[in-house]
This record gives structure tokens, C-alpha cells and sequence, in this order.
């Protein structure tokens, strides 16, 4: 038994699949031969690398991960909030436009799939309810309230991450990449605390026992090499984090300019009861890292890091948004394998059997 | 964020949300607050006590029923380790025992109910309890605390004492006592019943009640369920039921209803006893009261009987007084008829004393041919008018037994009499005796009418009578046989009666315990003596009956004797004086001055030391004879007195006057 090591979530899709999403919607059952292929090869490919915990590379989120759930719904539309990425770029999420609020797609159904082909453990990750709660607007919807919208919002989430536990996900992991974005838009730290408190509540309706197998991911959103919120201060975002109620957290880290300081914060606010996989993959670099760099990142995180509470990821899926190519399936492979070599290697010197 | 305005409505948003999220999180805080006072009214509401610990056994909560039971309140023991709040000692040793709530805690098990506790409340009030503890634990699994419920156990000790109590009344009882459901299934089998009915409470319950009922009775079980079924109650019913081995006992029947705890009635309980012996009882009662019945009606007649005879002969001798053959014929009549009433009552008598055990036995050393010569000549005279053969058959080496000779011979002369009564005439009667070994044995067999094997076991029962005698003048009471019984058996011996069967005769055999030999005893003790002769003497009569007075004073006149006579005491001492009788016969129950008096007088005087004084008396018992002894009395008869009783008598006085000893009373 080694240092814990698991993937993020998204792998590029395949070539076949992307031609096809290409000129056909993700939704049309002619489309579920090259979903099955996908995935089957994604998997495989995967337990090659050696990953004790694997994904489906989200190959079925065939739009992204944040509105996988929801794409398609007829009470929404197209013109939601804008969230803006460095490189100028612009992603838009869907609006809510009348009640109720429910989920069009439950991550929980790729596991039907996934497990068919899965020989090791398998993760699933599912959206926020705190990124979805911005789909509804600043307009009260005449006849559905906002107060209705966030108890049906909880409702869905719950719903979605217990079926995914109860059909065998090891582990299911919440996508919170709105945290930093939070941070970036109220600096008070007023709006990241609102988040919590939301997913909070959620979280309050799973057992201990749950928890300890439910996750948060932050991360400063990775798509098309580039990021949302990559230049707000970590610290900010992690004095909070910790406050969430739930027994994992996957930290992007790898590719921050100083790790230390994000060490020495997660040192500071990590509870005991709680396991920490810092990013030891920059998902977004194309360079792939060599094992050594991999494990010189863990033991560098094991000074500030009870090695007990120490696990290492991937800072970001490699391909969160479908159509993002950025990133060959190839890099995303060998950066994994570098991933679990490296936490191999350090999981060694650190004296972790 | 480049546009500004789309930040500005994305924190908008967001801050609107907040003020959901607020009352969503209220929302549940509020719903779990309902749950936890839900939780604690739950517990409250619970009508055992409930303890609840943290997971250092401190106690977290108390509802109503724990605080009354431990005598602590919710304020004062929250916090207190539970070993302070809920004190428990074992009920056999009063030690300290393993608290089930720290255990369950410890051990992560529950602890299910345990037996025998007694808790010790804060004012030292000791109740048993039965209690149960489970671990509390959080969603991880991971004991949080204890939680302990428990309940007085008082009421179910004192039930369970109760029916403890209950169950062994039942199984100690003699009765049966067994349970029903309606439809006749046993349900509850006791001792009794297994006693009575021979069958284990394994084979009976399960089974259908009619396993003891007689087929011809099956009708009256229905009967009896059907009345069970309303609710009535029977009582004391009285029937038969079948054990195991077929056996039919009688038995007394007393069934209730059972009810539960509703008030249905579910089945019912049969206490059933056996009454055979009873029932036995009530027939030899019957039996009794028919043979007394059948006695008084036989004693009528048999009394009756003479009286007619006794009539004629006074009336003949009225009427041929001229005629001497006439009048001895009569006389000899009456006198046959005076004696065979006289010996009715005799044996009457002698039943009466046997049976209030104040019959006693004039013990002498004597030889059975004395016994057996004195017995046939009684009976004798019977026999060979009858015209039966009988032989007589004694044993070479003589026999001595230490018995009463008249008692004894009264023995055979019974016997002898019952086979001349009832052998039909010409018969045969045989007398055997010998000796074997330690006893005398003695038979007497006939060739009469015999007796059935079933009457042999009652044959020497009171007033039992087999069969008619073949002489219809014979009669009898009944009580001959009785007699013979009762009377061996005062001489340590026994009778036995034997017969094939109607018309093949009987054997009677009596075995009395015999002396060594005829030498180990004096000589002078043995004997019957002969009769008095007659000589001429004075003789005073006294007797208030003036018939009596006057016939036995002509009587002793007809055999040459200087006769007076005095019709009560005062007359009778007046005479004696003048006449200075030599024997004087007393009547005891006399007017003025009675006989005891009369003879005391006579005996302070002079003259009336050396007079014999004979007692007469209706009354024969052993204190009427020595009441007259005391008086000053020589000797005592019974009327009615026959001459040679009388003869004897004096003739035994006399020759013990001349020996110088005391004469028997």
C-alpha cells in the first residue's frame, strides 16, 4: 500500500468520438457504439498506467463537466452567466428560466458503463451544487422561487451522488472549481463562505460513512491551457475549504508558483480527520513530468503534511470541457503514469507500505 | 471578469442565493431540532426507564420513568458517571454487579435482559428490575455511548412468585388437575393426572381430552363444552373416565372456564378426583344398612318365632292341666322354644361385647377333647335329629390350648350347628382334629349346601346369611359365623371357610395356637366338673317380679328344698334373719331397698357371713359382676337362669368354701 494516488476525472476524448460530437448531439443513442469504445479503451489505457483508482475520462460528459447534468434541460437557456478564462476565451452556463429545478443527466448512469469494463476501482465526479446554484437568476422565476430552486438543487445532488455510491464508485469526487472563482469575485471571502455553506448542506444529508468516500476538487479551472482564476491567492480560498464537510480533498498545486505557502496554509487548516491529495500533475503544461519530479513534489508536500493524511492527483482534469484538444490523450496517460510512479517512489523513501 | 456588470450580477446571484441557503440550512437545523425533541419526548414517553451516556458513561439523559425509578432528576445526573445514578447489586448475593450499560459500551454488544438485578434508588429503595443496554454509535460505527432501558420488575417477580406458588399447589395436588382449550385439546397435564390417568404430561398434552373419556361418553364431553363455552361452571359432575390401562375410575368432575386477558374464554380447567373409594365406600354403606335392614326384620321373626309355641303350650297346659303327658309335652316345648330364644339372645349379646371390645376370655390351660366333648354335646341332640352321620375324629396325644372352654366350645358348637342347619337331613358331618406343629387344627366338614366362590370372601361378615337353611324352623341370625370369627381370633387363631361351590359342602378350619404338650400344665386346672347333686337346703327368693320369684321358688321347691320368698330387699333381709337361709338368690334391680343394699345388710350380720348370696341380674357385664362381688355377692347370674346353671354354681361355691379360696364372681 502505497502514498493514495487518484486521477481528477476528464481524459481527452477519442478521436472517433470528438468527429462524431462534432456533427452530432452527445445525446443521440447513435452515438452509444463510440461511447462504449471510448470508454472501454479509456479504462483500459488507465489500468495500464498502473492508476489504483481510475475514471471513464469523462468520455460520456459530452459537453463539460460543469453542465453534464443539466445540458439540454428545456427549462433553461444558453444564456447564463459568462465565465471568462485568461486566455480570453469565455465559457457560458445555461439559465435557468421556470421550475422545477431537476436533473437532466445523473453522473451516476456513466457508472453503468464504466464498471462494465473497470477492473480496478472506479471514482466518479460530479458537479457542485454551489456551480449550479448560479444557473438561476437574478430575476425571481414568476412561480418557482429561489428558496424552492436550492432545495431542489440539494435534492439532486444527493440523489446523484448517492446512486453513484451505491452503484460502486470508490470514491465520488464534487468538482468545486467555482471556490477560487468565488475568492476572484467577492476578495471578502463573503460569496466563497455562501458556497460552503450550500455544499455544507448537502453534504450534512450523507452518514459519516459517506463522507469518507465523497471528495471536493478545487482547482483555479483548467480549459484550453488556461485558467479563471489562476492568479487569486490560494490562501484565501483554502482558509475556507477546509470548513466543508466531507473527508477528501483533491488540491490543484502543481502547477502554483509557490507550493510551500499553499503547504503551510493546508498545513495550518487541515483537520485530522481529513486526507489532503495535493496536485503533483500541472494538467494544463504539455511537458509530461518525470516520475522524480513527482516525487520530490510529494515529499515536499510530507514536510507540512502528515503522510497519513497525504494523497497525490492530477491539479486538473486533462480535459474538462469536451472539446478542448489542448491536451493529446497520449500526454494525459504517460503525466498519470508519472503520477503514480512518483507516489510510488516517494511512498518508498517516505517509508508508506 | 471583464465585463463588469455580468460580475456584478454573478455576485448577485450569488448573495441572493446566500439568503436561501440561510433559511434551506434553517430549514433543516429546524427539522433536525424536531427530530431531536421528537427523539427525547419518544424516550420521555416511554414507559420503561431510559438512560442514555456519553461515551465515557457519564449520563447525557434520564426520562420520567428512570428518574422515579433512580431518584434522580435529569439536572442532577446529567454528567455523573451512570454508576452513581443507576446502582445495581445482585438480589442472591447484594454484591455489585457488571453494569449492562458500561458493558454494552466496552464491548460495543448489547447486553440483553438480565436476571435477578435489584436496583437501589437515591433514598436507598430497592427494587428487582430487568434491564437491557445497547452501544450508541455515530454513522462510522464508532461508540458514542450506552443507552439503558430498564423497568421495575416487581409486579412480575411478585406474578412470578405467585404463579410458582400457583404451579406447585397444582402439581402437589392429589386431584387431577388438567387444562382444555375449546376444542377439547389438553393443554396442562399435573402429577394428579399423570397418577390417575397413567399417562405422561408428554403423551397427554397436544392430545384430544376425549383420550380419557369412554366412547359411551363422548356426548356428555360435548355437553360439558358446550356449557364452558357460556361461561357456566360445573361442579361435582359425576362420571367415569378410562386410564391408560383401560381401567374405568369413577370421578368427581368440577370444571371452570378459563379466560384471558380479555375476558374470551379460551378453555377450561378440570379438577378431577377419584371417588371409587368412595363410591366402595357408599356401596358397603348400602350393603350394610340392607343387611341391618334384612337383621331387624330375621331378629323380629326369630324372636317371633317361639312366641307362638310358648303361647300354645301355656294354653294347653291351661287347658289339659289334668292331662300329665299333655302338660310335660308342652313343658318340654316351651322349654326348647324358651332355650332357643334364650341362646338368640345370647349371641346377641356376645356380638354386642366383641364388638365394643369388653368381650374377655376366662383364660385356663384346657384340653381340646373338654373343648370339643363340651361343643357336641351341645349340639348333639341337633344333629341326630336331623338324622345326620357324624364323626367325630380326635387326635391320640391330647391337646392343650390356653383358651376359655366355653367360649371355644361355643367356636365349634357354632360351627357344628351350621352344618347341621344347613345340610339337608341325612347328611354327613365330619369333626377332625390334630395337631400341627404349634397349633390345634380343627374342621368341621359337611355335605350341605355349600357356599358360591363369591360369597366365600363375606362369609363370616355380620348378619351374613348364604342361602336359606334347609330346616326353615332352624333360623338364625346371621351372626353365627361372626361370632366363630371374632372369637378364634381373641384366641390368637384363625377360620378359614371352603367349598366348591353350591351343593359340594363346606370345610371350616380353625387353628388355634396350642400349649407344648399336655404335661407342661397343671392337672388341677383342666376340667369341666360334673353336675351338682341335690340336697335339701334353705333357699331365700328374692326378686320384685313376683312370676319370676314364685316359679323359681316352686321350682327349687320341686327339687326338695326349704323355699321363701321376698318380693324386695327390705322383705328379703327382714326373712333372712328368721329364716337364716343357706342360699339366697338376689335379684340386683329391686324396689325399697335393692340387692346391692339388701345384701350388704345381710352381710354385716352374724348370721348372714356364711350365707351363699347368688346375684341375679339382667345384667351381665364384667363390671355389673364385680359391683355385685363388692356388695358382698358369692356369685353372679344372668337371667333367665336354668336350673343346671344354677346347680352348677352352687356346687362350685360350695366345694370352693370347703377348699377355703374365692369362688369366681
Amino acid at each position: 500500500m502505497t502514498i493514495p494516488t487518484e486521477p481528477i476525472g476528464s481524459i481527452p476524448r477519442t478521436p472517433r468520438l470528438l468527429e462524431a460530437l462534432a456533427v452530432t448531439d452527445g445525446a443521440d443513442p447513435a452515438l452509444d457504439p463510440l461511447y462504449d469504445e471510448a470508454v472501454r479503451d479509456t479504462i483500459e489505457q488507465f489500468e495500464a498506467t498502473g492508476s489504483p483508482v481510475i475514471t471513464d475520462g469523462e468520455q460520456r460528459k459530452y459537453h463539460n463537466f460543469w453542465t453534464y447534468c443539466v445540458h439540454g434541460l428545456a427549462n433553461t437557456d444558453r444564456d447564463g452567466f459568462k465565465i471568462p478564462f485568461s486566455d480570453g476565451h469565455i465559457r457560458r452556463m445555461p439559465r435557468l428560466t421556470s421550475g422545477p429545478f431537476r436533473y437532466k443527466t445523473y453522473a451516476d448512469s456513466y457508472l453503468d458503463l464504466a464498471l462494465k469494463y473497470a477492473r480496478r476501482p472506479v471514482k466518479q465526479a460530479v458537479i457542485s451544487p454551489s456551480a449550479l446554484s448560479l444557473m438561476y437568476p437574478v430575476a425571481e422565476i414568476p412561480g418557482y422561487s429561489r428558496q424552492r430552486f436550492i432545495e431542489d438543487l440539494i435534492n439532486e445532488h444527493v440523489t446523484e451522488v448517492r446512486n453513484c455510491l451505491q452503484k460502486g464508485a470508490c470514491k465520488v469526487q464534487i468538482d468545486f472549481t467555482e471556490g477560487r472563482l468565488a475568492v476572484k469575485l467577492d476578495p471578502t471571502g463573503e460569496l466563497l463562505a455562501n458556497f460552503i455553506d450550500l455544499n455544507n448542506l448537502a453534504l450534512s444529508r450523507f452518514t459519516r460513512e459517506e463522507r469518507t468516500h465523497i471528495g471536493i476538487h478545487t482547482c483555479p479551472g483548467s480549459d484550453r491551457d488556461s485558467t479563471h482564476s489562476g492568479g487569486v491567492d490560494y490562501g484565501e480560498l483554502l482558509r475556507c475549504l477546509f470548513e466543508l464537510n466531507v473527508g477528501n480533498f483533491y488540491v490543484a498545486l502543481a502547477a502554483e508558483r509557490d507550493r510551500p505557502a499553499v503547504l503551510e496554509i493546508i498545513r495550518q487548516y487541515l483537520k485530522p480527520n481529513q486526507r489532503i491529495f495535493i496536485g503533483v500533475i500541472d494538467s494544463i503544461d504539455p511537458r509530461i513530468e518525470t516520475p522524480e519530479i513527482v516525487r520530490d513534489r510529494v515529499i515536499e508536500a510530507a514536510r507540512y503534511i502528515p503522510v497519513e493524511q497525504l494523497g497525490t492527483c492530477d491539479d486538473c482534469g486533462f480535459s474538462p470541457f469536451c472539446d478542448d484538444t489542448t491536451t493529446s490523450r497520449e500526454t494525459a496517460f504517460e503525466k498519470i503514469r508519472a503520477r503514480v510512479v512518483g507516489t510510488e517512489l516517494a511512498s518508498q523513501i517516505l517509508g508508506v507500505k | 471578469m471583464q465585463n463588469n456588470e455580468e460580475e456584478h450580477q454573478l455576485r448577485s446571484v450569488a448573495f441572493l442565493n446566500a439568503r436561501s441557503i440561510f433559511l434551506a440550512r434553517q430549514r433543516a437545523e429546524d427539522s433536525l431540532r424536531k427530530q431531536s425533541e421528537l427523539l427525547r419526548i419518544t424516550l420521555s414517553s416511554i414507559g420503561d426507564g431510559v438512560i442514555c451516556t456519553d461515551e465515557r458513561g457519564c449520563v447525557t439523559f434520564l426520562n420520567p420513568v428512570a428518574e422515579f425509578l433512580t431518584g434522580w432528576s435529569q439536572a442532577m445526573a446529567v454528567g455523573h458517571p451512570l454508576t452513581e445514578v443507576f446502582k445495581i447489586v445482585s438480589e442472591d448475593s447484594t454484591e455489585p454487579t457488571d453494569n449492562p450499560a458500561l458493558r454494552a459500551l466496552r464491548e460495543g454488544t448489547v447486553v440483553g435482559l438480565a436476571n435477578h438485578t435489584v436496583l437501589i434508588s437515591r433514598d436507598g429503595t430497592k427494587r428487582p428490575i430487568d434491564d437491557s443496554a445497547a452501544p450508541i454509535r455515530d454513522d462510522a460505527g464508532n461508540p458514542v455511548g450506552a443507552v439503558l432501558v430498564f423497568r421495575d420488575a416487581s409486579d412480575r417477580k411478585a406474578s412470578e412468585v405467585a404463579l410458582a406458588h400457583l404451579a406447585a399447589i397444582v402439581e402437589s395436588s392429589d386431584d387431577a388437575i388438567v387444562s382444555k382449550s375449546l376444542d377439547g385439546i389438553i393443554r396442562s397435564w399435573n402429577s394428579g393426572a399423570q397418577r390417575l390417568f397413567g399417562y405422561s404430561p408428554t403423551e397427554a398434552i397436544g392430545n384430544s381430552i376425549t383420550l380419557i373419556i369412554p366412547l359411551d361418553r363422548l356426548d356428555e364431553e360435548r355437553e360439558i363444552l358446550a356449557r364452558i363455552s357460556k361461561g357456566e361452571r360445573v361442579e361435582h359432575f359425576e362420571t367415569v373416565r378410562v386410564a391408560r390401562d383401560g381401567r374405568k375410575i369413577d370421578i368427581s368432575l368440577t370444571i371452570s372456564p378459563i379466560r384471558d386477558s380479555s375476558g374470551r374464554i379460551v378453555g377450561a380447567s378440570k379438577v378431577a378426583r377419584d371417588i371409587t373409594d368412595r363410591r366402595h365406600a357408599e356401596a358397603a354403606r348400602v350393603e350394610a344398612d340392607q343387611r341391618k335392614d334384612q337383621f331387624i326384620a330375621l331378629l323380629a321373626h326369630e324372636l317371633r318365632n317361639p312366641l307362638a309355641p310358648l303361647r300354645n303350650g301355656l294354653q294347653v297346659i291351661k287347658l289339659a292341666g289334668h292331662d300329665p303327658n299333655a302338660v310335660a309335652q308342652a313343658g318340654e316345648m316351651m322349654d326348647r322354644q324358651l332355650e332357643h330364644m334364650v341362646r338368640l339372645i345370647d349371641d346377641l349379646l356376645d356380638i354386642s361385647r366383641i364388638t365394643q371390645n369388653k368381650m374377655e376370655l376366662r383364660r385356663a390351660a384346657v384340653l381340646l377333647t373338654d373343648v370339643i366333648s363340651s361343643a357336641v354335646e351341645t349340639v348333639r341332640p341337633a344333629i341326630e335329629k336331623a338324622g345326620h352321620q357324624f364323626t367325630v375324629s380326635l387326635p391320640k396325644e391330647e391337646i392343650v390350648l390356653d383358651a376359655d372352654l366355653t367360649r371355644l366350645a361355643q367356636v365349634f358348637g357354632n360351627l357344628l350347628t351350621n352344618s347341621t342347619k344347613f345340610t339337608s337331613s341325612g347328611g354327613q358331618i365330619w369333626l377332625t382334629a390334630e395337631r400341627q406343629g404349634n397349633e390345634a387344627v380343627v374342621s368341621v366338614k359337611d355335605t350341605g349346601i355349600g357356599i358360591p366362590t363369591e360369597s366365600l370372601p363375606n362369609i363370616f361378615d355380620m348378619f351374613s346369611q348364604v342361602g336359606r337353611s334347609v330346616d326353615p324352623s332352624a333360623g338364625g341370625l346371621g351372626i353365627g359365623l361372626a361370632l366363630v370369627k371374632a372369637l378364634v381370633e381373641m384366641h390368637g387363631g384363625t377360620v378359614r371357610a371352603e367349598s366348591e361351590g353350591p351343593g359340594k359342602g363346606t370345610i371350616f378350619t380353625v387353628r388355634i395356637p396350642a400349649l407344648a404338650t399336655a404335661t407342661d400344665t397343671p392337672e388341677a386346672s383342666v376340667g369341666g366338673g360334673t353336675p351338682a347333686t341335690g340336697t335339701r337346703q334353705r333357699v331365700l327368693v328374692a326378686d320384685d317380679s313376683q312370676d319370676s320369684a314364685i316359679s323359681m321358688g316352686m321350682l327349687l321347691k320341686l327339687l326338695g328344698n326349704d323355699v321363701r320368698v321376698a318380693h324386695d330387699g327390705a322383705e328379703a333381709v327382714a326373712i333372712a334373719e328368721t329364716f337364716r337361709p343357706e342360699v339366697i338368690l338376689m335379684d340386683l334391680g329391686m324396689p325399697e331397698l335393692n340387692g346391692y343394699e339388701a345384701t350388704q345388710r345381710i352381710r354385716q350380720e352374724s348370721w348372714g357371713k356364711g350365707i351363699i348370696i347368688i346375684a341375679l341380674s339382667g345384667w351381665g357385664q364384667d363390671r355389673d359382676r364385680v359391683r355385685s362381688r363388692d356388695a358382698g355377692c358369692d356369685g353372679h347370674l344372668v337371667k333367665p337362669v336354668t336350673l343346671p346353671d344354677l346347680e352348677n354354681l352352687l356346687k362350685e361355691l360350695k366345694a370352693a368354701r370347703q377348699a377355703g379360696t374365692p369362688a369366681k364372681p
